[in-house]
């Protein structure tokens, strides 16, 4: 019979509550088995058997609170479990096991006439050459794993003799090892009866530092140890896997010292990656779940009163920059106009943020509704239109469920300019009006889409809907204000057709006569801020879909190119700066980035019929 | 502390261009000239002129007994030195390369740093150990370290880092005249590098005055020693990409003049540091907690550090330049910090 | 100096008695404040070894530089500190000479009387003494330094850097070894390969010279022409005083390694007596007297004096 003892689970830890008891009454335990589950203010842990045999008490029932040291639970060792089955044994039915040593009783200082001479020392059993009394799981205080990767350990001082009384958890040495110097306490009360092994020993985690019994008497010398005489079966007690074992092949012992969590920290030299370390550093940005911004633009924020959460970040990893900040400040508050258009229709244009619906202004209000402090200030009150009302629910819904994030590149579209050039010239033989650059892009998008299927879709947590076609929703500025039109099975169309589709939608938006369906059920966006000068182009993502695709003004700009002969230069060329605003709930920055390569690449090669 | 950065101490003077050898070579002649207390010793100083011969000439002009030789015993040079501070005169000592303030530790450390202290205020220590410092070209793992940070871990000590000619004489002579300890950390490197310097006996740039190489409004980069020139060179590669970096030069570490790198900052709102001294736990560090305990809401991206290797320099030439931070190196990190 | 007794000699055995008296009443008035207050710094008795440290600094003038060693106050008095400043350093107090820095006994100074101070690690004050020595050199000012250290610190590298280059340039410096025979828990005999300190001074080109450390004149006497040949410009001497550690390393310290027959209270060849010899007793109690009285005065004052100020740790850190 031995005891588990709630072991120190860290410096600073006196005592655990038990979670969860993982062995029951009668359950088999093995050295290094878990028994129970004891939570910490530190840690929680399994707490592992430091003694094989049978567990025969839970000494704790859970939620109770065990001080460090104290025993946790009884278990029954090979030899007490010897005893009740060998019932013919003469001293068996008297006191099978609790007299043997471990409990914490008053018996702790020792009878003094029960040690130093063995009047009645069993003659049955051989003082000196018999077998190591020692591995006697009872009465053994095992090693115990002082680290995670520690083996062993080397014995420095012994703070108990032979003969000395040795309380439960009562330092009785010193052990070393190459992680930390600690004391070991007993695992069993009694009296120490014998040092395993000297000063300066090393000795294997789990194998016996010491053996404390009752008298202090070794075990097979003692005939007055309470447990039967029969406890003879010395040399075969090796074989049974009790705390003593020390075959390299036991499961480690003992979770006497803490276990740290996790792994420690090694050293890596190496190089230091400037690029990856940014990387690294941008990919934190969307993994935050808040509006991230750099410090400069959060104290910018703050003293403009505008709310980060409402931004779109255009920094690197779609962080909130100062100018990100600065723009949101500048935009009125109530800008555009008029009419109505079916709720789920509406997409926006530029990088907007207005603010919407219960806290219009985002500022303390005056009882006169007024923002508080501009009393004096002269104003005309323009009523909004429902279509204002409408956009502005929308945009801060849309801001509150989707992780935005823009990717953004840079197309050439020297190519394009020339393919476009000789389509509407050709065209114009027919008597057909030019094409923007607009059903090109569109053109190329779609096909982009068709294998990038993820950006057409719907993001609903459990799942990702893939729509089965493309439609197109085309963000267009009406007099009335902004209107999302559809364009149902885009990836049908050539460019032609996607070009006088829009010209017709938006014809029929001007004109007042659009129909229902033509603002449902849009899978993707493409909003063209361009068309009034604007030079980038994010935006927010019109739901439920998860991506928008901003269109901002072609630039001509300064650009290095390949010449035929390998040389670069610098040239004049139209750069369109595509911007694909997306939901990073539904998809990462890389996905996104390569759909929204694959359309700049479209856009830089392809000739008069791809487009078709 | 000023915020202004000082170029010069004096106006006027006429400036001409001299090596940054030279330059120590004169203030250690004027100061001599100047105050008959302050006197030399160090190994191979006096015959030979030193081994980088920065004391050519002076033991001939101001005799054995002012300029001296030393057997190899840094202990000595340094504790010496402390003492014979004590005793009323002002040592300017060199140990052959800094890293030996290691094999003189207690001296500098402790007797240097603290005896004033430890006697309650009663001896003033000045005492200029002068510390030839830094990469130098195969040098090896125990004569080419930048050991800067570890003597401004120290209370006691003041720093110095100069990276010009005209800074490496205006800092010596400043330290020659400082009542308190100076560890002087000469660039090895940058002994051959010519540059325009005062002529004047009272050029004496003071401690805690940082200079601004060159003026930037995307980027402050903090460099000292040898790493000021590839910084600048960095920056003229940086400008045409779009990167107008400030390249300021603390000059003394001990005292810092954080102040001018915080001003800068708070234009820019970016800061790099670059130092050839090992990455974990160089002056890098400190300036980067001391900047963003004083100006957080100012930065647009985290503070970077462009460092020397966590390893032991190696002795072949080339793996030595690479362990410590090139020209494209500044560039390349200052280029990713543009991403943030 | 001459050995001839005449008045000024018998003028400079009772001060030389005065003083080793003096230290004597100290170091058993700071013995007894240990053994019942206790106090914050370790308390490294120099009982006994008082004659040889009065003897020697009794040698010097008054603008020689002093470092002493970290086994009492025995150096410093007798160049002429007062006992409160010595007191007050010992248990902490503003009117210490470090104004509380320095704290236990290592430290104390007096710039004034040109004691010089200690390094908490033990042997620096060879290299600095040698320094200062040099200083004296270049500036030609007749100062001689005398550096105080155990047998102990003998092992030091320090020594062996700053012997030679003392020697070589000739520099006015005296090392006075303390051998007491313990460097802490280590026996001088198991850690020298030879038997005496002083054999090691040949190697560097100086006099190595023996002299019992319980005979005060004697020290003096030895220390009196180490100087004069120092200041005359031939260089450094090493005097070796063979002495006794009465106690342990420190007060307290209970010794478990010491093996020699040591009680701690009695102290073979005892300097006070043997100076006392020599002078009749009614002036001898005299002068006990009134060093018991300046000893009690001066360390009730110092027990009176406040403890330093905080605002000390910011001060005297840079010049």
């Amino acid at each position: 019979m031995a005891h588990v003892l709630m072991p120190r689970l860290g410096v600073s830890v006196t005592e655990g509550t038990v979670s969860a008891w993982l062995k029951q009454v009668g359950d088999p335990v093995e050295v290094g088995e878990p028994i129970c589950e004891v939570a910490t203010d530190k840690v929680d842990t399994e707490i592992e058997s430091t003694v094989a045999g049978v567990l025969t008490e839970q000494l704790y029932a859970v939620d109770e609170v065990v001080e460090v040291g104290a025993p946790l639970a009884t278990v029954a060792t090979a030899d007490d479990a010897a005893a009740p089955a060998a019932p013919a044994a003469p001293a068996a039915p008297a006191a099978p096991a609790p007299p043997a040593a471990p409990e914490p009783t008053p018996s702790i200082v020792p009878d003094p006439a029960s040690y130093g001479d063995e009047p009645d020392a069993a003659p049955a059993a051989p003082p000196a050459d018999a077998a190591p009394p020692a591995d006697d799981g009872r009465y053994a205080v095992v090693m115990p794993r002082l680290g995670v990767s520690v083996t062993e350990g080397t014995v420095s001082t012994w703070l108990k003799q032979v003969g000395d009384p040795v309380e439960l958890g009562e330092p009785i040495c010193e052990v070393a090892t190459d992680k930390v110097d600690t004391e070991i306490e007993s695992t069993v009360a009694g009296v120490l009866a014998e040092q395993r092994h000297a000063e300066g020993d090393v000795v294997l985690v789990g194998e016996p530092l010491a053996l404390v019994t009752p008298d202090g008497a070794l075990p097979s010398a003692s005939a007055a140890a309470p447990p039967p005489p029969v406890a003879q079966p010395a040399p075969t007690s090796t074989a049974v896997p009790v705390a003593a074992a020390p075959a390299p092949s036991a499961p480690p012992a003992v979770p006497a010292g803490p276990t740290v969590p996790g792994a420690p920290a090694e050293l890596r030299p190496g190089p230091f990656d400037h690029t990856a370390a940014v990387e690294r550093l941008l990919a934190t940005v969307a993994r935050a779940g808040r509006p991230v911004a750099a410090p400069s633009a959060r104290r910018l924020a703050a003293d403009l009163g505008v709310d980060l959460a409402g931004l779109t970040g255009t920094g690197g990893g779609g962080h909130v920059t100062r100018a990100d900040v600065q723009r949101a400040a500048e935009r009125p508050p109530a800008a555009a106009a008029a009419p109505a258009a079916p709720a789920a229709s509406v997409a926006p244009p530029a990088p907007a943020a207005a603010p919407a619906a219960p806290e219009p202004t985002g500022h303390p209000m005056g009882s006169d509704g007024l923002p508080l402090g501009y009393e004096d200030v002269p104003y005309d009150a323009v009523p909004t239109s429902r279509i204002r009302r409408v956009t502005a629910e929308h945009m801060t819904r849309s801001r509150r469920t989707a992780a935005h994030m823009t990717t953004e590149v840079d197309v050439d579209l020297g190519l394009l300019t020339d393919v476009r050039a000789r389509l509407n010239a050709h065209r114009a033989t027919q008597g057909r009006g030019k094409l923007s650059f607009l059903p090109f892009v569109a053109r190329a998008t779609c096909a982009a889409l068709l294998e990038h299927p993820d950006l057409n879709a719907t993001f609903e947590t459990e799942r990702l809907l893939r729509w089965g076609e493309i439609n197109l929703g085309i963000a267009v500025d009406t007099p009335r204000g902004l209107m999302v039109p559809v364009l149902r099975g885009a990836e049908r169309m050539t460019v032609e057709t996607l070009g006088e589709g829009i010209t017709d939608l938006a014809a029929r938006l001007r004109d007042g006569k659009p129909g229902p369906d033509d603002f449902r059920a849009g899978t993707f966006t493409i909003s063209n801020p361009g068309s009034v000068g604007a030079v980038s182009a994010p935006a927010i993502i019109n739901q439920p879909q998860v991506a928008i695709l901003g269109m901002p003004t072609i630039q001509r700009r300064p650009w290095v190119v390949r010449l035929a002969d390998g040389q670069e230069t610098i040239a004049i060329r139209p750069i369109l700066r595509l911007a694909l605003t997306f939901d990073h709930r539904a998809l990462d920055g890389a996905d996104a980035t390569r759909c929204l390569v694959d359309i700049g690449r479209r856009l830089e090669t392809w000739d008069v019929d791809d487009y078709r | 502390m000023t915020t202004t950065p000082v170029t010069t101490g004096t106006t006027g003077a006429t400036d001409r261009v001299i090596g940054y050898s030279r330059a120590i070579n004169e203030a250690l002649a004027e100061e001599m000239r100047r105050d008959e207390r302050v006197w030399m010793m160090g190994q191979d100083i006096g015959r030979l002129g030193g081994v980088f011969g920065l004391t050519r000439g002076l033991q001939e002009e101001f005799g054995p007994m002012r300029v001296r030789d030393t057997a190899i015993n840094e202990t000595f040079i340094v504790g010496g030195a402390a003492g014979a501070a004590l005793a009323g005169t002002i040592p300017v000592v060199e140990l052959q390369f800094a890293d030996f303030l290691f094999t003189a530790a207690d001296e500098i450390f402790h007797k240097l740093a603290k005896w004033r202290y430890m006697h309650g205020g009663q001896f003033t220590l000045p005492v200029v150990v002068r510390l030839p410092s830094g990469v130098v070209g195969g040098a090896g793992a125990e004569h080419s370290q930048s050991l800067e940070t570890i003597a401004m871990h120290v209370p006691g000590l003041k720093v110095a880092v100069p990276a010009t000619p005209s800074d490496a004489k205006g800092l010596l002579k400043a330290a020659i005249r400082d009542p308190d300890p100076v560890l002087f950390f000469e660039h090895k490197g940058l002994y051959r590098v010519k540059g325009p310097v005062p002529e004047s006996d009272e050029h004496v740039v003071p401690f805690g005055s940082a200079r601004v190489a060159r003026a930037g409004n995307d980027l402050t980069v903090v460099a000292t020693g040898l790493m000021v020139d590839r910084a600048l060179a960095a920056a003229e590669q940086l400008a045409p990409q779009g990167i107008d970096v400030e390249v300021i030069d603390p000059r003394t570490l001990v005292p810092l003049d954080i102040d001018t790198i915080v001003a800068s900052v708070e234009r820019t709102h970016r800061l790099m540091v670059v130092h050839e001294a090992s990455r974990t736990a160089g002056f890098g560090a400190e300036i980067a907690t001391q900047v963003q305990e004083r100006a957080f809401f100012s930065l647009d991206a985290p503070v970077w550090r462009v460092c020397g290797t966590d390893t032991p320099l190696p002795q072949d030439p080339e793996l030595e330049q690479a362990c410590i931070p090139s020209t494209d190196e500044i560039v390349a990190a200052a280029r990713a910090l543009a991403a943030i | 100096m001459t050995n001839d007794p005449g008045p000024d000699r018998e003028q400079l055995e009772r001060e030389v008695y005065r003083k080793v008296v003096t230290i004597r009443f100290a170091e058993l008035r700071i013995r007894d404040h240990v053994e019942k207050e206790g106090f914050g710094g370790f308390w490294h008795p120099g009982i006994g070894q008082e004659g040889l440290q009065v003897g020697a600094v009794s040698a010097m003038q008054d603008d020689d530089y002093l470092y002493y060693a970290h086994r009492g106050l025995g150096y410093a008095f007798a160049k002429g500190m007062p006992l409160e400043p010595l007191f007050g350093d010992l248990l902490g107090r503003a009117s210490g000479s470090t104004r509380g820095k320095g704290g236990g006994t290592v430290h104390f100074a007096d710039a004034s009387r040109h004691v010089l101070g200690q390094g908490g690690t033990l042997g620096s004050s060879f290299v600095m003494g040698a320094g200062t020595a040099a200083a004296s050199q270049l500036l030609g000012d007749g100062r001689v330094t005398v550096v105080f250290f155990g047998d102990g610190a003998s092992g030091r590298g320090t020594w062996h850097e700053a012997a030679l280059q003392a020697s070589v340039w000739k520099l006015p410096v005296v090392w006075i070894c303390e051998n007491n025979g313990w460097a802490l828990s280590a026996r001088f005999t198991e850690q020298s390969p030879t038997e005496h300190v002083a054999d090691r001074a040949p190697a560097y080109g100086m006099p190595g010279v023996i002299v019992d450390g319980q005979d005060a004149m004697a020290v003096h006497d030895a220390t009196a022409e180490a100087i004069d040949r120092a200041r005359r410009g031939e260089g450094p001497t090493l005097i070796e005083a063979k002495t006794l550690r009465i106690r342990g390393h420190y007060e307290g310290d209970r010794q478990p390694y010491r093996d020699d027959p040591v009680l701690g209270d009695e102290i073979p060849n005892d300097p006070v007596h043997r100076l006392g010899e020599s002078i009749p007793d009614d002036v001898r109690r005299g002068i006990d007297a009134e060093a018991r009285t300046q000893v009690e005065q001066a360390f009730d004052a110092a027990l009176a004096a406040p403890r330093a100020d905080r605002s000390v740790i910011f001060e005297d850190v840079w010049a």
